[in-house]
């Protein structure tokens, strides 16, 4: 075990204290539940005079990115952070910030989308935007919020793609945990100097942002993007290893729990992953075969390494915590098209608006795939 | 499971949030001195809850029912009519 | 997960529950525990019932639902006696603090529960702190309750408290804030 300081804190100042350490050049934010105190705390260190950040007050989140933009294309560091319906104010410029390959790293506090408004979790917020272009992590804990903080920062800067950092609101983001902090000049060395791509600063090299594309050339624009976004994951896992090296933690595409020889598994994103932990823990000392597969790196998708590492698992039930209206839910569809229809799959609904998922919810998910019942429809997970 | 909800969780009851008595939230109660009240009125067109209520040109009444102790009342009293107590 | 306790606080918004909630949590975590504090709000407005949660283990707390069984419930504002149900789930041979005027067998009996502990916190605060803000009294009574389970002792929850008040209120304030924390603790 590496020696390292902790604090306790909320998932929120894993944020921001990440944030404190990577000393960005501009933030740009909006306050909005359950994201405002990542803004405070970083607000408080501002005026402290801890960090050198510009900050950008505005009036909606739609001029929050729309700053950022500004801010990156300019060659500056910038970070920023919402949630929900902030985030949804933004989606205009989302695929904007994307297609100009600006390395944004955006916290998103998972928080439902309206109507009817609700304040809690669930991921509607982002797997309503997992087609915009943006690297979507998925943190299980506050430790994991201030590591893939890190990672994300140097591999946005790498593959000059933005990254949303995603945490589940209110349950991890103001749930205080023993959190683990590397030093200042760990992270800064960690980080380094930001080196952007023909920032408009650069009078040297004058550069035009955002062009018009016409037919003949957007789909070459759009392919370089794409080819670009799914060769990332080998830098992803690099830039983690070499983590590693400074904090002793390990974080991979995504976390197996006790899967090796499972014959049952689930499957489903950030806390209540961790949450149904438990529930494998007791029902392998019942000698049940169980297991979990937990994305940490949702987009790009690893659909072949998620294929090979459930290869031998023969009843999965995938856990979506948003709504696909009119289709299969996002992660059961993604995992359908990684497994190619080949193992029996159940889809579940859980944790809408921040319904609670207790360890007896996700016992029942088990006992029905040990039983092998399968419904084709995704079933709705609550006490009826 | 609430089976009742009406498509697009529009609220069909008028005036439903009176069912909802927010007076348990207080943490300080306005009380009212009628001997130092002009029936200004100006509490009633303040007061964000609308519960003190006027009778034609009078003040009236505060609905602690729903009264939340926000305390704009007293602050807008011209004549300290109005002083907030901490509640027991 | 071994020796897992668990903590229900109701309260309602600006009463203090998350604060020392988050003291708990940050002290037990201090001493080479694992913990974890969050809250449940309801409307978000300051008067509006919530509950906020404390888990406390050896073990690294996976478990990120709502505390449904604690071992024992503080009470910040009594009014909540009325209106919430303060000891679902409790565990048999949990206990209940409650921040109150009336007499532990006056409670014990309008609840129909025995291992009722109560304490005067609104006028402990009041008295000390000029004011009747009475979570921190509360936190203390809480350790003296709990001691018994060695999680943690009042030196580490004065400790956190100054280091934490310090800059939001001043020596002055904290220093008095730590007052009441004794006061809480010596009351039982």
């Amino acid at each position: 075990m590496i020696k390292q300081n902790f604090k306790a804190i909320t998932g929120n100042q894993a944020a921001s204290e990440s944030m404190r350490q990577i000393n960005p050049d501009v933030v740009a934010a909006y306050p909005i539940t359950p994201q405002t105190s990542i803004m405070e705390t970083f607000a408080q260190f501002i005026a402290d005079g801890r960090v050198d950040t510009e900050l950008i007050r505005v009036e909606s989140e739609h001029s929050s990115l729309s700053a950022c933009v500004g801010s990156a294309a300019s060659g500056a560091r910038t970070i920023t952070a919402t949630s929900s319906v902030g985030l949804a104010l933004m989606w205009e410029v989302l695929g904007v910030v994307s297609g100009l390959r600006l390395p944004i790293v955006m916290h998103i506090v998972n928080r439902a989308l309206s109507a009817p408004i609700n304040i809690h979790c669930d991921h509607s917020d982002v797997m309503g935007a997992r087609d915009q272009g943006w690297i979507q992590l998925f943190c299980q804990n506050n430790q994991e919020v201030y590591d893939l903080s890190l990672i994300a920062q140097r591999l946005a800067e790498k593959a000059f793609l933005p990254v949303m950092v995603c945490q589940d609101g209110f349950t991890t983001s103001h749930g205080v945990e023993k959190t683990f902090i590397l030093s200042d000049e760990q992270v800064k060395k960690f980080t380094g100097e930001f080196k952007p791509d023909r920032p408009l600063l650069d009078t040297n090299n004058p550069t035009t942002y955002g062009p018009l594309s016409l037919p003949d050339s957007f789909t070459q624009i759009k392919k370089q993007q794409s080819d670009a976004f799914n060769n990332i994951k080998k830098e992803y896992l690099t830039i983690a290893a070499e983590l590693s090296e400074l904090s002793g933690r390990q974080y991979k595409l995504f976390e197996e729990y006790k899967l090796q020889d499972a014959d049952t598994a689930i499957i489903l994103l950030s806390s209540t992953a961790s949450t149904s932990k438990a529930v494998i823990d007791e029902l392998r000392s019942q000698g049940k075969k169980v297991g979990l597969l937990r994305p940490i790196m949702y987009r790009p998708f690893p659909y072949d390494e998620i294929a090979k590492a459930l290869s031998h698992v023969e009843t999965i039930a995938i856990l979506d915590r948003t709504i696909s209206f009119g289709a299969k839910p996002p992660l059961y569809s993604d995992i359908q098209v990684s497994l190619k229809n080949k193992t029996k799959l159940q889809s579940y609904i859980f944790g809408l608006g921040g319904h609670d998922t207790r360890t007896d919810d996700i016992k029942k998910v088990f006992i029905n795939l040990l039983e092998k019942k399968f419904l084709d429809e995704p079933q709705f997970l609550y006490e009826k | 499971m609430n089976k009742d909800i009406h498509i697009g969780a529009k609220l069909t009851t008028p005036g439903s949030s009176k069912d909802y008595k927010t007076g348990t939230w207080r943490h300080q109660t306005p009380m009212v001195d009628k001997s130092k009240c002009k029936d200004c009125l100006l509490c009633v067109q303040h007061c964000p809850e609308n519960c003190i209520k006027a009778k034609y040109d009078e003040m009236s009444h505060i609905d602690y029912n729903y009264c939340k102790g926000c305390g704009i009342c007293a602050y807008e009293c011209p004549n300290k009519a109005i002083t907030m107590k901490k509640n027991d | 997960m071994s020796n897992l306790f668990e903590i229900r606080i109701h309260a309602r918004a600006q009463q203090g529950a998350n604060t020392i909630a988050h003291f708990l949590a940050e002290a037990i975590i201090n001493s080479g525990k694992y913990a974890q504090a969050f809250p449940y709000y309801g409307p978000e407005r300051s008067g509006a019932p919530l509950m906020s949660f404390v888990r406390i283990s050896d073990e690294p707390i996976k478990i990120y639902s709502q505390v449904y069984n604690p071992n024992a419930v503080i009470v910040i504002d009594k009014t909540l006696l009325r209106t919430e149900d303060v000891l679902k789930g409790l565990d048999p041979k949990g206990f209940i603090l409650i921040n109150a005027k009336k007499s532990k067998k006056e409670i014990s009996r309008s609840l129909g529960y025995s291992n009722v502990k109560t304490i005067k916190a609104d006028e402990i605060s009041q008295k000390i702190l000029g004011i009747d803000i009475p979570n921190t009294v509360l936190l203390g009574a809480m350790i003296k309750l709990i001691e018994r389970y060695k999680f943690i002792t009042l030196d580490d929850i004065i400790k956190i408290t100054r280091q934490e008040f310090i800059k939001k209120l001043g020596k002055e304030m904290t220093e008095k804030n730590v007052e009441a924390i004794e006061a809480g603790y010596k009351n039982f």
